[in-house]
């Protein structure tokens, strides 16, 4: 099914949790944020977070900065 | 040197780095370790899904034992969006202290002193270690510290200028009036503007440019941190009071007859 990662389409399987993702996409342990409506999703919850058709994350990862 | 004490955290060393600009991650780590800094900056963009991520170990050249991350809300516009990042970052840095940034104009980076101090507000609320970067203005300091902020952020001159002391007398006045942490951030150029802000009574100084686009940062990051040394130094021991007047330290003896 498709869904939106900062407004970029990408295809995931029906009933993808938020920690498949984070598998299919090889994002590292460390630095990584995600987002629902605004709303932060803490990692320990991601393997609870069960992703519908369409829905928009934003997805937030470490840099460096001044 | 004393020790910088801020919020529930000690530090020896009072030179903070920032890890922008570096030409590379390993040259970063090099100059992290070279500087003896206990404090590095580090910031989040979006993720592009289209790329691989298998190999993003930008942390993993900085995370070390006894660092502490200081995430920044760097390209938000607002307080609303500042609390969003940093609720953000919190999650992906494992960590509450955030050093906030509202800077809406990009030719300036100057800081918008309303959403700074309501964020601020909001940010101490829910229970963050705000370290607020600021224009170098005692009110507003004054009120960020009121507002319950960890320590003030002030600059020096812009961001990436390297311009040095800009706002020298500003500064004065602000460490006069506040008594939480006085960083200054942004706008250093060289070790010898680290000694006059630290001189000055200034608590400590975030370096990034000055450092991470010298000719050698990791030479540069152990100048900037003798710098600060020196400074604080001087501080404590109280620098002598200026003269109008030459002030004659040998007899003037008389030579002729």
């Amino acid at each position: 099914m498709n869904i939106l990662i900062n407004s970029k389409p990408l295809e995931v399987k029906a009933g993808s949790s938020l920690a498949d993702l984070a598998v299919q996409l090889e994002l590292p342990k460390d630095g990584i944020a995600i987002a629902i409506d605004y709303k932060v999703v803490p990692r320990n919850l991601w393997g609870n977070t069960i992703l519908e058709e369409n829905i928009e994350l934003m997805v937030l990862e470490a840099v460096s900065g001044g | 040197m004393s020790k910088l004490y801020i919020a529930d955290k000690v530090f020896d060393s009072r030179l903070f780095l920032g890890t922008s600009k570096f030409s590379s991650y390993e040259l970063m780590s090099k100059t992290i370790a070279a500087s003896n800094t206990q404090m590095v900056t580090v910031s989040m963009r979006r993720l592009d899904p289209e790329r691989s991520h298998k190999d993003n170990n930008m942390l993993k050249h900085v995370r070390r034992p006894g660092l502490q991350l200081l995430p920044n809300t760097s390209g938000v516009k607002n307080a609303r969006e500042a609390v969003f990042a940093a609720e953000l970052s919190r999650v992906a840095f494992e960590t509450n202290w955030i050093k906030l940034e509202i800077h809406p104009d990009p030719k300036t980076l100057l800081p918008d002193p309303i959403e700074t101090y309501n964020a601020t507000v909001e940010l101490v609320k829910q229970g963050f270690v705000v370290l607020p970067y600021t224009i170098a203005d005692p009110i507003l300091c004054k009120r960020l510290e009121e507002a319950g902020a960890a320590c003030v952020m002030p600059i020096a001159a812009p961001i990436g200028t390297s311009r040095g002391v800009e706002a020298k007398d500003m500064l004065r006045l602000v460490v006069e009036a506040c008594n939480i942490p006085v960083i200054v951030d942004a706008g250093l150029g060289a070790p010898s503007h680290a000694a006059e802000v630290m001189e000055m009574g200034v608590a400590a100084v975030l370096v990034n440019t000055a450092i991470a686009r010298s000719g050698n940062p990791v030479e540069m990051a152990k100048a900037f941190q003798l710098a600060v040394q020196a400074g604080r130094v001087a501080h404590q021991a109280k620098l002598s009071v200026p003269s109008i007047d030459a002030i004659s330290g040998s007899p003037l003896t008389s030579y002729s007859l």
